[in-house]
């Protein structure tokens, strides 16, 4: 305990302080722009922190990385625009709740989860890390085709009301992810000789399109109509009754994005599909998911934040990068001649605790920069259209073509607008697509890799952590089939 | 006779000019940013690799470095754009393992190691075999005997179809007459992962990769597919000396558009050969667990040609 005081006192330290404060906000607008993700923030923050010391720059990366996770989700909540992958799901009912002019709540109910999540995770870094390392470790490829499976059955809660036009959306999302070289056997797919096509389609300019260009095509159809709402921002925090409701959700989110944070592979954008829809089903008002909900919002952004506290927990305990944030952490250390993995706690403890501390004062900077700043994310609703729509539509442009550097992606991005433009219109769900899109590989290659791993024996894939998953696979589709069962058994009990 | 003086004066003149333009170019280059393509994603292997040497060759280059990635198609998108650049030098390109082995494994595969002029080559670690330390195999011979009393039983992870690890894996499974089972990963960060959940049987990783693995026994290394005794690692016996000779390792260097001018190929050569021996590069190197291993010019490109050779023959051994 004397060297967690020990790490504060050091992360306090002005300078640090001021370091990671200017890291936070730097992934925090990072997070906001569509296509900026936070792999991409860490990546070219890394060379930076070469010269750095190691605690400062570690802390860097680590500030962007949560700060860009949160950033996520600004623009899914005023502009309906996910900013990163993790905030597809909080797209829905955020940015329904900031139609419905309380912006200010949405926000501020994004800042409250996120900062629970992260330091739900970052308590269970601290305390429980060895546990849940070795948790994580058990998951090979059947116990994570059996969580991806999982993940893919969110298509149920991300569908609003019409399960069959979700499943559509869904199915469109896992043909398009099948173009390219398959990652099992190099056979490549329907990418008719185009280089371009053979890596696949990524699915973050899908994401811009599919979610950006109808909002400003809308906007330009009410170009001469009715003008726009000023909103005006007054309320953040929501009031107690909401926050009582929506704390088990963010408790339960918190744990679940822990969780699949720490499993190998795994990232914030799976656990904030696995926490929203979980928590649809766990709620007493899932019919009010996706039409603005605080515990959607609740439920989407705890869980993103938790998997970057969850991510550290291989990484620190193990020296096993989860994804591609912490393998350029994992860079970061070596540069600095750092191991991580089971020896770096008894080599380097005061190092490992300054860590801890800075993931945990890295989410109170959440805290302080969300709370403060909502009123100024949320002047960006007060931007005349005729600014913000070319605007929008420019950063559209810079993100897709950023991520890749290839042209390719800015054309993918507007074929994918047209259709979302289309799906808004005849009410065909988007995030479906997406959850197809990325989770489509992941189950395609962890199938393989199970029946490779198991000879070709189907039974072998159920293994104990593995079964367990799958129980809950089918648990919401199974249970109110239970529940009829048994209340015609018991009505025929009273008729006997 | 005035008329004609003047012409002449004149396209003295523009000759003259066209050469002073020319001299100037060749005499400046870098003129601009330099673009370093790196064609896999931020937080890979080469990425990491190609940001060091750009963050310290740029102090040598006497100009800006900036690294772009262009990701897709198995390395595809990038290495065309760094082959069809504009050939003045200022787009150079990681040419790495990739390029030697889609070529072979991947039909239609647009550029290979002859639309490059080779500028230089920086690491080339071998490749090897790693075992989780509980696995009971503590030597390439058991290894071999539990696959023949087992055919087709033992699981080795790999970076993905047509990777040189597992080209390696195939290159040894046919000349130790052994059928095992590959599993394919995303990278070899996660086959390594996998080999030490226990969940495959051995991993075939690089060398570099594996060496922290080893150093604190996560992972036990059973050989190095090596005949250069100063690229093992200390304790491990090399497959030559086992009798098995593989050698398409990984590697990663840099290559500028086939044509470009032999006087922009000297400066980066040069700039290349100052970033090789800066001490502050190769301990930066070192301590992501890297050594340097370095070629210039030529002598890099029949280097480059032997391994697309190489890895040709291997991926017949995978029926690729």
């Amino acid at each position: 305990m004397s060297l967690l005081m020990e790490g504060f006192s050091i992360v306090l330290e002005m300078r640090l302080l001021l370091l990671l404060s200017g890291a936070v906000a730097l992934g925090i607008v990072a997070g906001s722009m569509p296509g900026i993700s936070a792999t991409m923030g860490v990546a070219l923050l890394s060379p930076l922190t070469f010269t750095m010391e190691p605690l400062h720059g570690i802390l860097s990366l680590i500030g962007v990385y949560c700060g860009a996770v949160y950033g996520g989700s600004l623009s899914a909540i005023l502009l309906g625009i996910p900013g990163t992958p993790g905030a597809v799901a909080t797209t829905l009912d955020g940015y329904a709740m900031s139609r419905q002019g309380k912006p200010g709540i949405a926000l501020g109910i994004a800042t409250l989860s996120s900062v629970l999540g992260g330091i739900l995770s970052t308590a269970a870094l601290m305390l429980l890390a060895y546990p849940i390392a070795e948790f994580a470790l058990a998951f090979g490829p059947r116990e994570y085709l059996a969580l991806v499976v999982f993940a893919l059955t969110a298509i149920t809660a991300l569908s609003g009301g019409s399960f069959l036009k979700g499943l559509f959306a869904g199915f469109i999302g896992l043909f398009l992810a099948s173009i390219g070289i398959d990652e099992t056997y190099g056979v490549s797919r329907y990418h008719f000789g185009y280089v371009m096509l053979m890596g696949g389609i990524s699915f973050i300019p899908i994401t811009i399109g599919l979610f950006a260009i109808p909002e400003t095509l809308l906007s330009i159809e009410r170009i001469g109509r009715a003008p726009r709402q000023v909103l005006r921002v007054n309320r953040i925090i929501p009031g107690r009754s909401v926050l009582a409701r929506i704390l088990p959700a963010q408790l339960r989110s918190g744990v679940i994005g822990t969780i699949v944070g720490a499993v190998p592979g795994a990232g914030s954008d799976i656990a904030a599909i696995v926490g929203y829809s979980q928590g649809k089903h766990m709620s007493r008002n899932p019919e009010r998911f996706g039409t603005g909900s605080a515990e959607g919002i609740a439920c989407a952004e705890s869980a993103n934040n938790a998997a970057t506290g969850g991510s550290l927990i291989p990484l620190l305990t193990l020296g096993i990068p989860g994804g591609a944030v912490t393998a350029i952490m994992l860079g970061t250390f070596m540069t600095h001649g750092l191991q991580p993995g089971p020896l770096l706690l008894q080599s380097n403890a005061p190092l490992v605790y300054q860590i801890f501390a800075g993931v945990f004062i890295a989410n109170l900077l959440l805290l302080v920069f969300g709370l403060s700043g909502s009123k100024l994310f949320a002047r960006v609703l007060q931007i005349p259209e005729s600014i913000l729509t070319p605007t929008i539509l420019l950063l559209c442009v810079v993100g897709a073509f950023a991520m890749r550097n290839n042209p390719v992606d800015v054309l993918i991005m507007f074929a994918a607008g047209m259709v979302g433009y289309i799906m808004v219109k005849i009410g065909i769900p988007r995030a479906p697509l997406i959850i197809g899109l990325i989770l489509g590989p992941m189950v395609e290659g962890e199938l393989a890799r199970s029946l490779i791993v198991a000879g070709g024996d189907w039974w072998a894939l159920f293994t104990p952590i593995s079964s367990v998953i799958w129980l809950l696979v089918i648990a919401p589709f199974v249970a109110p089939l239970i529940m009829k069962g048994i209340r015609y058994l018991k009505q025929s009990y009273k008729t006997i | 006779m005035k008329h004609g003086s003047y012409m002449a004066a004149l396209a003295a003149l523009a000759l003259t000019g066209s050469l002073a333009v020319t001299a100037a170019n060749a005499e400046s280059f870098p003129s601009k940013s330099v673009e370093l393509v790196i064609p896999f994603a931020q937080g890979g292997g080469t990425d990491q690799v190609g940001r060091i040497f750009a963050e310290y060759a740029e102090r040598h280059l006497g100009g800006d470095i900036f690294v772009s990635n262009r990701t897709g198609g198995s390395g595809a998108v990038g290495f065309s754009h760094g082959a069809n650049a504009e050939a003045d030098g200022h787009v150079i390109t990681m040419v790495v393992t990739t390029l030697a082995a889609a070529p072979h494994t991947i039909d239609g595969y647009p550029v290979s190691y002859k639309d490059f002029e080779p500028v230089c080559l920086l690491s080339a670690p071998p490749a090897v075999l790693a075992v989780h330390p509980e696995s009971g195999i503590d030597s390439l011979t058991a290894l071999v005997e539990k696959a023949k009393a087992e055919p087709g039983e033992l699981t080795f992870g790999t970076a993905g179809p047509g990777s040189n690890t597992h080209l390696t894996g195939a290159a040894f499974a046919t000349q130790a007459d052994i059928d095992i089972s590959f599993v394919p990963h995303k990278g070899s960060g996660p086959a390594l992962t996998a080999a030490y959940g226990k969940h495959i049987d051995v991993a075939i990783a690089d060398k570099a990769e594996v060496t922290p693995w080893h150093n604190d026994n996560r992972l036990e290394v059973l050989t190095v597919f090596t005949d250069d005794p100063k690229a093992g690692i200390d304790g491990v016996p090399l497959a030559t000396d086992e009798g098995y000779s593989v050698d398409i390792g990984s590697f990663r260097g840099i290559g500028a558009p086939k044509g470009t001018s032999p006087e922009a190929m000297e400066v980066l050569i040069d700039a290349c050969r100052s970033t090789a021996e800066d001490p502050d590069f190769i301990a930066h190197m070192e301590r992501t667990g890297t050594e340097p291993y370095v070629l210039f010019g030529e002598e890099f490109g029949s280097w480059l040609q032997n391994k697309h050779e190489a890895f040709g023959e291997a991926a017949k051994a995978a029926d690729m």
